[in-house]
């Protein structure tokens, strides 16, 4: 597939390659293009997940086979020796995979969590403070179901994601994964806008250098829309940089 | 028979929901939750990896992978929409793929397992397992044997479909065709077999 063929696919073309995307064994050129159309078309997206299901399905064609009686033992230890590890400054659990988000935006699709903006104390120790790295306690706060999340969608071709996770007296809290550490005064930059006055006078509501969860001052309560650019330097309050991610409120 | 058929369902619904359950005290990080959704599917699991990996050494480390990621992962599973066994299924096989492809980026992979649970639903629901894989079975063994040789040789091996063309000598467009063909032909056959065991015993 030659590097500058990068016309969008369109409905009926993903239908032919879908079956193949779904058993990955569609070669990387064609596959990215394939999710780029799915990422925004909702038709395809049910057609794929149909035909995931009959993929899951043909797991039943191998026939089971007892794993050896040790293996329980190792595979409980793992998982117990990772949640004694201490969680460092920076746990990078979420900057590893983009599956977090993918599987909030489907649970918001499905309208799972919708207006659950009461927290109750599911959380042990204090809240994490303003700014501060704190994956695991907001990880654990989306886990409880009982935080608002939402996603932001990353312009196409993107990698870095992140979302605004609401959990009421608990703050709000903006996570940030896959996206490179910055150097110097360049910052990624979160601005919250008001409903229908998109570019004149945007809220610059945290900068930030690198990936992680950081409490932000205030929710976007009132706000029409939220985006998140890459600016070249701090403190200038007006978005300069390019948008890398964005939703509407 | 309407009576043993409602008894039938009752068993299932209850089997279903103590998987969605388990799902439930996963997300709450309930490690005994882990130890019995092991039990219930570390068999298939394990069946799974060997034939794709056909060595026990190597299924044995794809098998504990799936259950860390599976925990790892507990979070984003959304209950009625996909079953345990299809999200450990769809590990397995990704883990398998993984080191099937050894060229293949970790990072390329995980994108790509993301988006296959992200994706995941069970629009059949056939709980029992023995006539879940009785079923599947019969599907596959309706196609024609060039479409299920490609089903076999992307989901078992791995292959790509220039690969399975090179494998099998047929052009490129004749393996994406059968592919095609083949999934949905599958699906149908699925969808219908649920939709037979509902109306008739």
């Amino acid at each position: 597939m030659p590097e500058g063929g990068r016309t969008p696919l369109s409905c009926t073309e993903v239908r032919e390659l879908l079956s193949a995307y779904v058993l990955d064994s569609l070669e990387p050129g064609p596959a990215v293009r394939v999710r780029e159309h799915l990422a925004g078309c909702s038709d395809c997206r049910a057609e794929a997940a149909e035909l995931s299901s009959a993929v899951a399905a043909l797991a039943e064609l191998a026939p089971p086979v007892p794993p050896p009686p040790d293996l329980r033992r190792r595979v409980l230890a793992a998982v117990h020796a990772e949640e004694e590890a201490p969680a460092g400054p920076a746990v990078p659990r979420l900057r590893t995979s983009r599956l977090p988000w993918l599987a909030v935006a489907a649970a918001l699709l499905l309208a799972v969590g919708a207006g659950s903006w009461g927290l109750e104390e599911h959380l042990s120790g204090p809240p994490p403070r303003q700014g501060a790295a704190a994956i695991t306690p907001v990880e654990r706060l989306i886990a409880s179901g009982l935080a608002q999340v939402v996603p932001l969608s990353p312009v196409p071709g993107y990698t870095g994601r992140a979302a605004l996770v609401s959990a009421g007296s608990r703050g709000t809290y903006l996570l940030l994964t896959g996206v490179p550490k910055l150097s110097g005064a360049r910052s990624y930059t979160l601005w919250f806008l008001q409903p229908g006055q998109s570019k004149t006078s945007p809220r610059a509501v945290v900068e930030v250098s690198g990936p992680g969860a950081y409490r932000l001052p205030e929710g976007p309560h009132g706000y029409g829309a939220a985006a998140v650019t890459r600016e070249p330097s701090r403190r200038d309050r007006t978005p300069r940089g390019p948008v890398l991610l964005s939703t509407k409120l | 028979m309407a009576i043993a058929q409602a008894e039938g369902d009752l068993a299932e619904d209850e089997l279903r929901d103590t998987d969605a359950q388990l799902m439930w005290r996963l997300r709450a990080r309930d490690e005994d939750a882990l130890g019995e959704l092991y039990d219930r599917h570390a068999s298939l699991a394990f069946g799974l990896a060997l034939r794709m990996v056909r060595d026990r050494a190597a299924a044995e480390e794809v098998v504990q992978d799936t259950f860390l990621t599976l925990w790892r992962q507990a979070a984003n599973h959304v209950p009625d929409r996909a079953s345990a066994r299809s999200w450990i299924c769809t590990i397995v096989r990704s883990r398998a793929i993984d080191r099937l492809r050894h060229s293949a980026s970790k990072e390329a992979r995980d994108g790509q397992l993301a988006d296959d649970l992200a994706g995941l639903c069970d629009t059949w629901q056939l709980a029992d397992e023995a006539m879940r894989a009785q079923a599947v079975r019969r599907a596959v063994e309706g196609l024609p044997q060039e479409q299920r040789e490609v089903l076999e040789l992307a989901y078992f091996l791995g292959l790509s479909q220039t690969e399975i063309s090179r494998r099998t000598g047929a052009p490129l467009g004749t393996v994406k065709g059968r592919t095609r063909l083949a999934l949905e032909r599958l699906r149908r056959a699925l969808a219908s077999a649920t939709q037979l065991e509902e109306v008739e015993p």
